[in-house]
């Protein structure tokens, strides 16, 4: 079962699955952005929801969404809270 | 098609060989700490336990787990154990009494003994009573201990006895029938023990059931037929339970009988109308019955309760009454020019009250003489109210129906509809607080002999007066009086009064007693649906448990070293538990009807005697290594 | 078609939530040899997904899991999961499932859980096991504590990078599976099905899940869960922690307008329970339930909601008018205001749970021939003394299947079908 991915078959698989792989492009090219745009914000200092949200000009609910999806995956932290709102910031490695 | 649990299937050895780890003469043990979630960790420092016990001589492996208990918990066990870096087992997590059997089942799936395995309860013992640096020390000082102790763990083996396929069923309700009836099926001896001569309980005084207004009678006659045509079933009714001894499997019962004049007239296997099927199998004088059962089902049931003199005017004023006199009176009742007439009096306006002796409120509500209260909902009372003032306003449509509630709880299938009807066909609804409860007077000049007066939410508290015919009293459930035994069976019984299961959901109708099982209202307020489905939970419960002929029971059971015991007889002198210890030149003792208690250890002037699995060696070095910390 | 696989059990369970764990077990016990059939890649239904549960508040995974384990690894109990029922039939004291088993994209057998494929795979969606509150990727295991423990790929999101494929230690990625139909040969069906919440979205009043900072009661489930979204309490909109939290009884359940005309029976005490948790992740935060009447019935139930009474949960006796957005996000709710006289009131919160009520999760319709009743549910043909039965002979029913029901309850009734079924086969077979 080696050639069981190979590229040849992959390619047509692809084209089978067109609309399936447009739409994880499009995924992959929302987040990447997102992603981008956060990690760039907290790279070196923590920020509030709103802050990021603000500073990136997207909604703060998407934001929250993206920082706990970097949270889960082990790429930011939360840090101290201020006022209402926890800090986030991205971990070293990052 | 895949099947997703195949791989451990097919080598999952039969054979444990507990030789090769009793004989492996270094003790490799591996510790796993469980963060229950964030029930541990969010109070115990999970990883700096599992760093203070890592370099303690003979650990080999130390992991933690989120949880302990899943499959990934699991296989961490099972794959130390495969791979031979560990040789015991010693798991910190929630109580043993939850997941013990969960963790000895990965152990036996690695084919190791899985009495090689101890336990740290971190969770009840220390996250959940102690905060902060304390707790994680208090958790690492047993995790040590448990190390210690599973330094001394022998390979065990596990106890089978014989045990008969006989059921008691103690109780005749629908509960008790519904459980004799499915265990007779399996092909089980059944013996229901009844303490009146009927067959039925407190289902034979309803009428017509919520929702599906089935007549309860039918249902009754319909469990009857079908019992009397398994031929496994004795029913020994005017009996109550005499003595009680032995454990799952061979229980010794003695029953006793007594006579009864109750209806003679009547024939074997007819409804008494508000009591039952008859049995007629009368005793003529008390009579002792001995039967040996391998399990027992209580089907206890209950009563209602009773209201205090005066509750609501009860036992003062005439035409205060409860439910359960209620539905019995109205099978009788009598319409004209559509007004009920119930005892040949008219009522022309009636009230229910609901929640008399139920869901009381301590400093609110007046506790009884004994000073209980109950605080639990009796479950059943609001549809069974709900259909009556239905079926009133159905046939007696110019009686006026008032209906004095707290909460209205139809939750279950169909019962909201009665509710719904109730309403349409113009049953009256008012609301009152716990602490403004209605108040019943006498109304000496008025057309009603009854007034009632409360303060009603639904209309923002308006304070509302109805004069009324006749009250009737919902009254809840509270458990039969079953306290003789309690004291035998050693039965456990929670604040409510009720008896209590192991937990609800992980064992529900079992109790701390193995092979004592729970179905119906002796457990809870419950309606015949719910009764009938718990019963049944019990009937399978006793199916697994004897349908192969014998049981399986822990071997933490005493053991007496022939070589040192001379025959002093101390043990036999303290030993809780009768025929358990004899005496024949040096003590012997019966594994079956040994409970492990460990006072005989305590005693024996020789150390002869000692539990296995929980030796005195094992407990000094647990004692040395609590001090050591 | 003659070709499809056949295979032979006692039993076949159609559901692996606690419902049909409980009746394998219970079969399993009595030496009978049962199937279950899934739909999810994981067993443990609903109840695996929750926080605590009421009223012992023991963590929900704490009880599920060892019944999960313990019928993952029965002698007597075989899993299939992601299978989709096409046909239930029942002839001459057989019962026959036609079932197609939809690809993982990876080889079971080689898959060891290492989540390698989860790491490297570049796609983002939102993660519904977790409520849609955060991120998945398209190559992932459901959640930590799945049984079986696999990977899967959603084939709907995946970009076919083979990143996956080359990480993948056992080689065990296999994108080219097809779906697989085979049959299950029984002598008794178990019909465990469970249930669905209420759409969210259906009432106008309620905003129709256009409103932020309006969640359901699932959602906080997540939200209190160990392994929740946030690890802690905060309002989805923008992350705040809420200082004001109320829950809407009855939003989904005893409204004929939603055709939903009965009590969904568990939504009272599961309100009651996600106050108590939130009152201990924040202490200082207001906590109101709006209701009708509290249905607090079972064993040790109006205890705990008295407990909570106590503890300073506000009980508003009222309806919820309507639902809007309020200033700063929060969310405003209209109301009958009991201290004033029954007029129309507004109160602000920052975050709203709608109590959400339950809808059957199957619909037999053109796959069994079992009748439903007028609620949708699973019909009863002997509810009160047999409450598993169902309209086919040697087909059974347990737990939310056939009406709303709680975990106590749902599992008595799961040992109830066990032992009709038991003794059905002993029986007529």
């Amino acid at each position: 079962m080696k050639d069981k991915n190979n590229k040849e078959k992959l390619k047509s698989l692809r084209k089978q699955r067109e609309a399936f792989v447009k739409n994880a492009r499009e995924h992959i090219k929302i987040s990447t952005r997102l992603f981008k745009k956060i990690k760039a914000e907290i790279k070196d200092k923590a920020m509030t929801i709103p802050e990021i949200a603000k500073a990136i000009e997207e909604p703060s609910s998407q934001v929250l969404i993206y920082v706990s999806g970097l949270k889960k995956f082990g790429m930011a932290v939360e840090k101290e809270k201020d006022g209402d709102y926890f800090k986030y910031q991205l971990v070293a490695k990052n | 098609m895949s099947k997703d649990n195949d791989k451990n299937k097919d080598d999952e050895a039969t054979d444990i060989n507990e030789n090769t780890d009793a004989n492996d003469t270094v003790e490799k043990i591996g510790v796993y700490i469980c963060h229950c979630g964030g029930n541990i960790s969010d109070h115990v420092d999970v990883e700096k336990v599992a760093e203070s016990v890592k370099n303690i001589p003979g650990v080999t492996k130390v992991h933690t787990n989120s949880f302990m208990c899943s499959d990934p918990g699991q296989e961490l066990i099972e794959k130390d154990i495969k791979s031979g870096s560990i040789n015991r087992v010693v798991v910190a997590s929630c109580a043993p009494s939850l997941h013990e059997s969960t963790f000895r089942g990965a152990i036996k799936r690695a084919d190791m003994n899985p009495f090689l395995y101890d336990h740290a309860n971190i969770r009840e013992q220390v996250s959940w009573v102690h905060d902060g640096e304390p707790a994680t020390a208090k958790a690492s000082i047993l995790v040590k201990s448990s190390i210690e102790k599973a330094r001394g763990l022998k390979a065990l083996d596990v106890l089978k006895v014989d045990a008969k396929k006989h059921v008691l069923i103690v109780g005749g309700g629908i509960a008790g029938m519904r459980s004799g009836l499915d265990l007779a099926k399996q092909g089980f001896e059944v013996a229901i023990l009844e303490k009146s001569p009927f067959l039925g309980g407190q289902a034979s005084k309803l009428s017509r059931l919520a929702p599906s207004y089935e007549y309860a009678k039918d249902l009754i006659v319909e469990l009857y037929t079908q019992l009397s045509k398994q031929n496994k079933v004795t029913f020994y009714t005017c009996a109550e339970m005499s003595s009680f001894k032995g454990y799952i499997g061979n229980f010794d019962v003695t029953l006793t009988r007594e006579p009864s004049d109750a209806v003679k007239s009547k024939s074997k296997g007819e409804f008494v109308e508000n009591r039952g099927i008859f049995i007629d199998n009368i005793p003529k004088e008390t009579e002792e019955i001995a039967i040996t059962i391998g399990a027992v089902v209580m089907a206890t049931g209950f009563k209602t309760y009773e209201p205090a003199e005066d509750e609501f005017g009860f036992n003062k004023l005439e035409p205060v009454t409860t439910l359960e006199q209620f539905i019995q009176d109205y099978k009788k009742a009598e319409t004209k020019k559509g007004i009920l007439y119930l005892n040949n009096k008219k009522i022309k306006r009636i009230a229910f009250i609901h929640c008399v002796g139920s869901r009381q409120i301590p400093g609110i509500h007046e506790p009884d003489k004994n000073g209980n209260l109950n605080e639990y909902c009796s479950r059943t009372c609001c549809s069974s109210t709900l259909q009556a003032a239905e079926r009133i306003k159905t046939t007696c449509p110019n009686t006026d129906v008032f209906d004095f509630y707290r909460d209205i709880r139809t939750y279950g299938r169909f019962q909201e509809d009665i509710y719904d009807s109730a309403s349409e066909k113009g049953v009256m609804f008012f609301r009152f607080e716990p602490d403004a409860q209605p108040e019943v007077t006498e109304n000496k000049n008025g057309k009603f002999p009854i007034s009632i007066k409360t303060k009603d939410v639904l209309t923002f508290n308006e304070e509302i007066e109805v004069d009324v015919d006749l009250v009737v009293l919902v009254t809840g459930i509270i458990p039969n009086d079953i306290s003789s035994m309690i004291n035998m069976m050693k039965l456990p019984v929670g604040t409510d009064k009720f008896l209590q299961e192991v937990h609800p959901k992980l064992r529900p109708v079992e109790v701390a007693n193995t092979g004592i099982l729970l179905a119906g209202t002796c457990q809870a307020p419950m309606d015949i649906t719910e009764s009938c489905a718990a019963a049944q939970a019990a009937s399978v419960k006793a199916t697994a448990l004897l349908y192969k002929g014998f049981v399986e029971l822990d071997p933490f059971v005493a053991q007496v070293d022939t070589e040192l015991c001379k025959g002093h007889g101390e043990c036999l002198k303290v030993c809780p538990v009768d025929n358990t210890i004899e005496i024949d030149k040096v003590a012997k003792v019966n594994p079956a009807l040994c409970t492990g208690c460990g006072i005989c250890t305590a005693v024996c002037p020789e150390n002869a005697i000692d539990v296995m699995g929980w030796s005195l060696k094992q407990y000094e070095k647990m004692v040395d290594a609590i001090l050591a910390a | 078609m003659n070709s499809r696989k056949k295979l032979n059990f006692d039993t076949v369970v159609i559901g692996g939530g606690i419902a049909g764990l409980q009746t394998a077990i219970d079969l399993g016990d009595q030496g009978f040899k049962v199937a279950i059939i899934e739909k999810d890649a994981t067993i443990g239904g609903t109840m695996i997904r929750l926080s605590k549960v009421f009223p012992t508040l023991d963590c929900a995974s704490c009880i599920t899991t060892p019944k999960m384990s313990e019928a993952a690894h029965h002698d007597n109990i075989t899993l299939f999961t992601m299978c989709t029922l096409n046909a239930l039939d029942k002839e001459s004291n057989k019962v026959t499932a036609s079932i197609t088993q939809q690809p993982r994209y990876l080889d079971p057998d080689k898959c060891i859980g290492c989540r390698q494929c989860e790491y490297n795979c570049p796609v983002y969606v939102l993660d519904e096991e977790q409520g849609d509150l955060t991120l998945r990727k398209a190559a992932y295991i459901p959640f930590s504590n799945a049984i079986p423990q696999l990977a899967l790929i959603d084939v709907e999101n995946c970009s076919l990078c083979g990143k996956c494929a080359k990480v993948c230690p056992t080689d065990a990625i296999d994108y080219f599976q097809e779906p697989e139909d085979f049959i299950i040969e029984a002598r008794t069906a178990v019909v465990t099905t469970g249930f669905n919440m209420t759409p969210a979205d259906q009432k106008k009043e309620y905003g129709q899940g256009k409103i932020e900072n309006v969640i359901t009661a699932l959602q906080m489930e997540r939200i209190l869960a160990p392994h929740g979204p946030y690890m802690r309490a905060l309002r989805p909109s923008d992350g705040k922690e809420p200082e004001s939290i109320a829950f809407i009884q009855c939003a989904g359940s005893r409204d004929k307008s939603l055709g939903v005309s009965y009590c969904s029976r568990v939504c009272c005490m599961y309100a009651i329970k996600q106050c108590m948790l939130l009152s201990g992740s924040l202490p200082l935060a207001d906590l109101t339930i709006y209701y009708m009447d509290i249905r607090a019935f079972g064993k040790g139930y109006e205890q705990f909601y008295q407990n909570a009474k106590a503890m300073g949960i506000e009980f508003v006796k009222s309806k919820i008018a309507s639902i809007s957005q309020g200033a700063d996000q929060s969310v405003a709710l209209k109301y009958e205001a009991q201290e004033e006289g029954g007029k129309l009131a507004t109160r602000e919160h920052d975050l709203v749970v709608l109590s959400l009520g339950i809808v059957p999760e199957w619909d037999p319709t053109g796959i069994c021939d079992i009748a439903k009743d007028t609620d949708q549910f699973i019909q009863c043909k002997m509810p009160k003394i047999a409450p598993t039965i169902t309209s086919i002979e040697g087909m059974f029913t347990a737990g939310v299947a056939s009406g709303p029901k709680d975990i106590v309850d749902t599992i008595a009734e799961s040992g109830a079908a066990a032992m009709e079924a038991g003794n059905y086969m002993k029986h007529y077979h």
